[in-house]
């Protein structure tokens, strides 16, 4: 009986090893580069700095605090899309030389926020608590992308984008020899 | 004597009975650790004019294993004495990237655009890389055995980005960006009524 408990239990064991090392292997077979077509111009960057800071005073099972602090920078780039650019969005008067272009909202086309500029600025631990793992700092820090990304309305980089990119087409038109261009966005 | 064994058996396995109802209650769930509402602050703002035409996207997996501290501890040497080997720290990180690349707009010069009748000629600068990414959004820290510093983590994550910059090269991601952005440019320019459109790529 003894024996045969033995034997499940180590069964049991390397079944979860090898499906654990199954599972790692699966994800760097898939590791196969894609490539994306787009039409994105960008407009405007962002240089948007943040501190990103928690408390964590624990569960009521557990004695003591936590206090962590991070500086952080992130690029924000934001622009138009124009993938579904097509004839509609364009009326021409030939005979004035006049063009009128609709283009869509702007929106942020990219966020990037390196590792190499996230700085761990403070970091306490009480006796009794254990330290912030890798895993935890992570989470931290996808919050606060979140976060920047979830306040870009009151930053004002959307309207800066459509400035920007209305200002672009505008000049660029003109170089084609057209003398009146008007840019809506919708 | 034996009352008093038995009446502590009772109170332990009231005890652990408690436990494990709080635990399987979710009394003991570790909650979401959650950041504090602070201010973005716009460092910079800058005028760009990128029409990227090409993303590259990867997904890598970076690991490093380091010799623990529990080595030092007494231990640890115990253990390496019966077992001659060190007890390692491992970390593997599952990491997705992305890269962008396309035609800098702000680098054209006057000259660059002619027009004649219905036909546009257009000088476009090289293809160049944008961004690099690998946001944390886009890391996920897959086994985590011993310590590891955010100097550390960042170091593996700076080397995986480096790693994707690499990959995305080898792949001639700015070549595809060019094919691309010239036929989208193409497609684009043909709505403003021109029936003609040469691109050309300045290679100086």
């Amino acid at each position: 009986m003894n024996k045969s408990n033995f034997l499940i239990g180590a069964l049991a064991i390397a079944l979860s090893i090898t499906s654990c090392s199954e599972n790692l292997e699966e994800k760097i077979e898939a590791k196969v580069p894609q490539l994306t077509e787009m039409a994105d111009l960008g407009s405007v960057e962002y240089t948007v700095k943040k501190i990103i800071k928690a408390n964590d005073v624990g569960e009521w099972y557990k004695i003591g605090d936590r206090k962590i602090l991070f500086s952080c920078t992130a690029y924000l780039k934001a622009g138009v899309n124009l993938n579904n650019f097509s004839m509609k969005n364009v009326q021409i008067d030939n005979s004035s030389k006049s063009v009128t272009v609709k283009l869509p909202h702007a929106e942020v086309l990219s966020i990037n926020m390196p590792a190499e500029e996230t700085k761990l600025v403070y970091d306490q631990v009480s006796l009794l608590r254990s330290n912030f793992t890798a895993e935890e700092r992570n989470s931290l820090l996808r919050q606060g992308e979140a976060d920047i990304l979830g306040g870009i309305n009151e930053i004002g980089i959307i309207k800066d984008a459509e400035e920007n990119a209305s200002e672009f087409i505008k000049a660029m038109l003109m170089q084609m020899g057209f003398s009146n261009v008007t840019v809506n966005f919708e | 004597m034996i009352k008093n064994i038995i009446r502590l058996i009772t109170v332990l396995i009231i005890v652990g009975a408690g436990a494990f109802v709080a635990y399987k209650m979710g009394w003991f769930k570790d909650n979401e650790l959650k950041i504090d509402k602070t201010a973005n602050v716009v460092e910079k703002i800058k005028k760009i004019g990128e029409f990227t035409s090409a993303c590259y996207y990867e997904e890598l997996v970076v690991k490093q294993s380091k010799k623990s501290d529990f080595n030092e501890s007494g231990f640890g040497k115990l253990a390496k004495a019966i077992t001659d080997e060190d007890v390692m720290d491992e970390i593997v990180i599952i990491a997705n990237g992305k890269v962008r690349a396309g035609f800098d707009l702000t680098k054209l010069k006057d000259g660059d655009i002619q027009v004649q009748g219905d036909t546009l000629s257009l000088t476009l600068p090289e293809t160049e890389i944008f961004d690099v990414i690998i946001n944390p959004s886009g890391y996920e820290i897959y086994v985590e055995d011993g310590k590891w510093s955010h100097e550390e983590v960042t170091t593996l994550v700076s080397n995986a980005r480096k790693e994707l910059e690499q990959n995305a090269v080898a792949y001639q991601l700015e070549k595809k960006a060019e094919e691309i952005g010239i036929t989208k440019l193409k497609t684009l320019f043909s709505t403003f009524g021109f029936n003609t459109i040469f691109i050309n790529i300045n290679k100086g």
